[in-house]
């Protein structure tokens, strides 16, 4: 019996494994944002003025459909992970279901730096487009002409929503596993949260939303991923390994 | 050779049968080694604890004997053994059930002695 | 040194006892066979051993670990059935290099061997295979991988019988080569009895015996002659089977006592049967409904 079989060395074998079986993934990823980046190109907000000598048409552009569709592609891509097929195939090899969980969210972590970087790309195409599309005196927004330290700081801000957004994926795959009532109880007990204290859902988007220290920021999403994730290990060690 | 495991012989006692024609056919001399119960295993798909056996019933037999480390060997006068063994038990164990047999089918001992003869005439006559 | 202890292993499902006080042992480097009729409880059996089940009671160790859920216990596992997964962007030549990294002792020569010798496309998914075909598969891992505990669960299904004679070979070969303990649940007794040491037979949830497949030969004798006759040597006798064959004809089948042939040949009109391990654990596993012929006879 070899004993070298210690659980990070596992885990990474796992993860890699899961890095090759899941590298389609990516086209899936590109063709969701090229298909949002389409949607963006019509532009999400317009308004236009009339008076007697002035006609002013504003549109606002924005790469908020691209983020958007991203953090749902990373939902079901955390949902999916939980799911029986992908547990059957962990377990028709070495593995146990912590090693699993860890390679599952080290998988999850790298397709998140992948989107997060393509996301803001994607911006960066849409923000090209406009550039050519329009006179350049009729673009007229601060924030055009990109600064460095404000694209690093984008790609990790959508990194950090992504990830918690995995989390919450994760969960609710997890859950769903314990019972198939949590595809309605999950949003149920979301919306009936709301229902209870309007101010709930508003309160706990804030307590992300509204920091204005990055590093706080930061600090706060991985902490509470770190939390949705662990209690979604812990969910699991109630059911059965394989059925 | 293939084993037939329907036969109300054991196949642990076909496998030492097997070896001790091989002795007689001088397949095996005396002072060789035997096959290994691993060897065995791998020639007559069987397990190998059931080709040891066999090869125990040879070493309870004197036929073969152990050297340490080294294996089975054929044991000298082998062959004396297992000729004068298979007379003696082998022959009488058939003859048993042929004169059994004889009596089912009221077969009288001069019919069945001259049934014998007769056998072993066409026998002799194919070797010819 | 014992691989697999069972302490008084039970295993329910809701109301269902699909195992029940079940107390065994495995040694290692023995090829056991486990046998059952369907619904025995054989393959939770062997998920209790290969940690994917936890027991309702009792206990069970593996390599003196707890099973369950251990990474330990599964580096040095290999459980192979027809619910084998992988994942549909892996090729089955992919499949083969990627589950090389898990198993140390994994033998790509064998692997590729047994592959090119069953005419496997490498380009193929292995969802794409047919049943047999992936059973076919999944047995070449199984023998690669060298684990120290190698479980088959009704390795064969829907394989044709040209390929189950070779997996039952190439099985035996790789075992004599590279010893190891390896638990094989089967139907089809008859198949693979020669190969095996030991027979572990389940009924019911619960261990009907476990012996050596040379003990188990010499378990039974069957008796045929006039009924009057056989009747009589039953006395005294375990009886474990009787069926009317013909009218005033029976056949028996009894626990062998140590009697030898002659004896019971001695007897006039009494045939002596050998009794094939398979028909020998029908009976052993048989309900006492008085077999299939008692259904029509109604």
């Amino acid at each position: 019996m070899s004993l070298n079989n210690n659980l990070l060395s596992i885990a990474s074998r796992q993860y890699v494994y899961k890095l090759k079986a899941n590298s389609s993934g990516v086209y899936s990823l590109i063709f969701i944002q090229v298909l949002a980046l389409l949607f963006s190109l019509s532009g999400i907000q317009s308004m236009s003025s009339v008076s007697e000598t002035l006609r002013v048409n504003v549109k606002y552009f924005s790469a908020d459909i691209i983020i958007s569709f991203t953090f749902i592609w990373i939902f079901f891509m955390s949902l999916r992970l939980t799911s029986i097929n992908s547990k059957t195939m962990d377990f028709t090899l070495v593995t146990n279901r912590l090693s699993s969980h860890l390679s599952n969210i080290g998988l999850l972590l790298t397709t998140i730096i992948f989107g997060s970087i393509s996301s803001s790309l994607m911006g960066f195409v849409l923000k090209i487009i406009m550039y050519f599309a329009f006179d350049r005196s009729q673009i007229g927004v601060n924030g055009f002409y990109p600064v460095f330290s404000d694209i690093l700081l984008g790609i990790i801000t959508t990194g950090l929503y992504m990830t918690l957004i995995a989390s919450m994926g994760y969960l609710l795959g997890i859950l769903i596993q314990i019972h198939v009532l949590f595809v309605v109880l999950y949003p149920a007990a979301l919306f009936g949260l709301e229902k209870v204290n309007p101010q709930m859902l508003k309160l706990s988007f804030d307590f992300f939303a509204s920091e204005t220290s990055p590093l706080l920021f930061a600090i706060r999403i991985i902490l509470s991923s770190l939390i949705v994730f662990s209690l979604s290990c812990l969910l699991s060690n109630r059911m059965e390994v394989r059925k | 050779m293939i084993l037939n495991s329907d036969s109300m012989k054991p196949i642990y006692i076909q496998i030492s049968e097997w070896l001790e024609t091989e002795i007689l056919r001088a397949n095996l001399k005396e002072g060789e080694r035997i096959y290994s119960q691993y060897q065995l295993a791998e020639m007559f798909n069987i397990n190998p604890a059931t080709a040891a056996k066999g090869l125990n019933i040879l070493v309870d037999e004197t036929i073969a004997y152990k050297k340490r480390g080294l294996g089975l060997f054929v044991a000298p006068n082998a062959k004396q053994f297992i000729l004068h063994k298979r007379r003696s038990q082998v022959l009488k164990q058939l003859i048993n059930e042929i004169v059994l047999e004889a009596k089912h089918l009221d077969v009288k001992e001069t019919e069945l002695m001259d049934l014998i003869h007769q056998v072993f005439n066409e026998i002799e006559e194919d070797k010819e | 040194m014992t691989v697999i202890q069972g302490e008084n292993l039970t295993k329910s499902y809701g109301k269902t006892l699909a195992l029940d006080n079940l107390t065994f042992q495995i040694e290692e480097n023995k090829l056991t066979g486990l046998i059952g009729r369907n619904g025995a409880g054989k393959t939770t059996l062997l998920k209790l051993i290969a940690g994917y089940l936890k027991p309702s009671r009792g206990e069970i160790n593996v390599f003196s670990h707890n099973p369950f859920d251990s990474l330990q216990v599964s580096a040095n596992i290999i459980f192979i059935d027809n619910h084998m997964a992988f994942p549909t962007a892996f090729s089955l030549d992919d499949i083969l290099t990627e589950v090389a990294h898990y198993y140390q002792n994994w033998n790509a020569k064998l692997a590729h061997g047994l592959f090119d010798y069953f005419s496997f496309n490498p380009k193929q998914r292995h969802g794409s295979l047919s049943k047999g075909n992936q059973s076919t598969f999944n047995m070449i891992i199984g023998l690669a991988a060298r684990c120290p505990l190698t479980i088959f669960d009704e390795p064969t299904s829907g394989m044709d019988s040209a390929v189950r004679k070779d997996f039952y070979r190439a099985l035996l070969k790789d075992y004599l080569e590279y010893p190891r303990t390896i638990i094989l649940s089967s139907h089809l007794l008859s198949e693979v009895e020669d190969i095996l040491e030991d027979i572990l037979l389940l009924r019911d949830g619960t261990k009907c015996l476990h012996q050596s497949v040379l003990e188990l030969k010499e378990y039974a004798l069957g008796l045929k002659g006039p009924k009057q006759t056989v009747l009589e040597r039953l006395k005294g006798q375990e009886i474990l089977h009787t069926e009317e064959f013909a009218q005033g004809s029976l056949y028996a089948v009894i626990k062998n006592q140590g009697l030898t042939s002659q004896q019971f040949l001695k007897h006039e009109d009494l045939e002596l049967l050998p009794v094939s391990l398979e028909d020998l654990c029908i009976y052993l596993t048989g309900n006492a409904k008085g077999g299939i012929d008692h259904v029509f006879k109604q």
